[in-house]
């Protein structure tokens, strides 16, 4: 089932000469994950701030079950069903406890109190924070702030999850903590998610990688087949992961390897009967 | 102009019931003209250590001495000591400020009462060293993309002329591209037997250019050595919560497996020379 539904989409800055988004059509299903990746300026992150509305389309539209972005009528009910994760943990959390930072959006919507407390209490469960309900946010890691920010956008129990290169700012264990999250929200609760990386580990997890060049989608596969063809991702811009791109530099040289070898157990496995 | 800590220790907030230990008895020297990596993860004690360098923050215990300077001395000389020690916080684009890159680069050399034409010759030398073309000085950094901006707030320390440059995680948030510019730039400013000292969380950067690398845990220093020593000791890195180049994993695995690899590889060229040599050799099973 469709969930969202971009049709032709045109994004132009105020007093830009070029389209940062430039004819965009997508369908996104329920329970996908998708992953955009592109270099700096190729206009992913303007292409997901299209998808609640957060930006509005100079041309085209954007259909979120069936409702347009457009639609001032419609727009607070997208913008609960579709959240946002921004890349910097530190310009997210509003609110001096992390409890009524999570609260934030429902207290907004007027949801019962009591209502609010099962939810907040809920959504710092799914992210593995409830130890923390009391503290202070700044007193948080990168990674812990991160999880806070996306309890918030369950709290309001949401369809789709959009990530704007949520953990470009974390340290290797603060990245791993967040993944992993995602990860289990997308396995358990079949959330939908769009996430925009600059890490080709983190588009391995995806069904579906779009990605991005001047504003367009310049290619669109499943990541196995796309990090494969290593040629075609330095033309992108792009860094193979690197045992894509040991197995490349290997059969270059005459070995025969399996196609699609990712990660270090698979490299392992296919080393291991020809050595 | 080496740099020699003894023994440095450092705590936030003494005394208070906030009291933290930021760092202990730690040791080291660096060598003039060497690449020094420091990894950790967050809260190990980098950023702090960093700053003892150049007289941001007093040694509590032990100390830095720096060219034959002793910075514990209460009459040290700090001004000549930041003047002689470049430090790039991280995220340096946003202390950016004035109109122009020009002046954005000159502000150091201006407040160090240089003639003009001294002034303006050290911001052409410092723009080219980052790579970016002259037609630029004349323009806003506000108007520059986030990797360039970065590398203008990084020719302001340059311009400054310092023997030691100390890069705190310079490619955060740099995309693949941005990333390898501003690595490759570095070999550019080792030149005149420059010292770098780089705080980084990415293993494969540090690996790559490094000649030694201090790894820090827990306020302490918990290894140091050359990327290969380092990169052997794959267990523990993993256990402080750090990242291993991918080709160490596969070197570990393949040596668990009775491959007779070197320890600790990290390059991928190195790697694949290392496997095809094998396939050719035919001699090992698995």
């Amino acid at each position: 089932m469709e969930i969202i539904r971009a049709e032709n989409l045109r994004f132009t800055y105020e007093g830009a000469e070029t389209p940062a988004v430039d004819g965009v059509s997508l369908s996104i299903k329920k329970g996908e994950w998708i992953a955009v990746v592109g270099h700096n300026g190729s206009g992913k992150s303007t292409f997901i701030k299209l998808l609640n509305g957060l930006f509005l389309p100079s041309e085209g539209k954007v259909l979120v079950n069936g409702l347009d972005t457009a639609d001032e009528k419609t727009i607070w009910d997208i913008r609960r069903r579709v959240g946002m994760v921004f890349q910097n943990p530190d310009n997210q959390l509003v609110a001096t406890i992390v409890e009524e930072d999570v609260a934030f959006g429902l207290e907004n919507l007027g949801v019962e109190p009591l209502e609010i407390q099962r939810r907040v209490r809920e959504a710092l469960r799914r992210v593995g924070m409830e130890a923390f309900a009391g503290a202070a946010p700044h007193n948080l890691s990168g990674g812990q702030k991160q999880r806070v920010a996306i309890a918030g956008i369950l709290a309001m129990e949401p369809e789709v999850l959009l990530m704007d290169e949520p953990t470009a700012m974390l340290d290797p264990s603060g990245r791993r903590e967040v993944m992993r999250t995602v990860r289990e929200l997308h396995e358990q609760q079949g959330i939908t998610v769009v996430h925009v990386t600059h890490f080709m580990q983190e588009a391995l997890l995806a069904d579906r990688v779009l990605v991005m060049e001047q504003g367009r989608i310049a290619e669109e596969a499943a990541p196995r087949q796309l990090f494969t063809d290593v040629e075609r991702l330095k033309k992108l811009g792009l860094d193979a992961p690197p045992m894509a791109l040991l197995a490349h530099e290997l059969r270059a040289q005459g070995m025969e390897l399996p196609q699609g070898i990712m990660t270090v157990e698979e490299m392992v496995n296919a080393l291991c009967p020809l050595l | 102009m080496p740099v020699a800590v003894k023994e440095l220790g450092h705590v936030y907030m003494a005394g208070t019931p906030l009291e933290s230990v930021a760092l202990k008895d730690m040791s080291f020297t660096i060598q003039d003209g060497e690449f020094v990596g420091i990894i950790g993860h967050t809260g190990s004690g980098k950023s702090t250590l960093i700053q003892h360098l150049n007289g941001l923050i007093k040694p509590d215990t032990g100390t830095v001495i720096v060219d034959e300077i002793d910075l514990s001395d209460k009459n040290a000389n700090l001004k000549e000591v930041r003047r002689r020690v470049g430090l790039v916080f991280q995220y340096p684009e946003y202390q950016l400020f004035e109109e122009t890159v020009a002046q954005d680069i000159g502000f150091g050399p201006r407040n160090l009462g240089l003639s003009k034409e001294e002034i303006d010759r050290r911001v052409r030398a410092a723009v080219a060293d980052v790579g970016l073309p002259e037609s630029c000085l004349e323009r806003s950094p506000f108007d520059l993309s986030g990797g360039q901006k970065r590398r203008v707030a990084i020719a302001g320390v340059l311009a400054m002329e310092p023997s030691v440059l100390i890069l705190d995680e310079p490619t955060a948030g740099l995309d693949p591209t941005g990333r390898e510019e501003i690595l490759s730039l570095t070999a550019k400013w080792r030149q005149g037997g420059r010292t770098i000292v780089m705080v980084s969380h990415s293993m494969d950067d540090v690996a790559r250019y490094a000649d030694r690398i201090l790894v820090l845990n827990q306020g302490r220093l918990a290894m140091q050595g050359t990327p290969r020593q380092v990169f052997s000791r794959q267990r523990e890195l993993v256990k402080m919560g750090l990242d291993v180049p991918e080709v160490s994993k596969l070197c570990a695995a393949l040596r668990e497996r009775g491959f007779d690899l070197p320890d600790g590889m990290y390059d991928l060229k190195e790697m694949e020379r290392a496997i095809l040599q094998r396939v050719k050799g035919g001699k090992e099973t698995c």
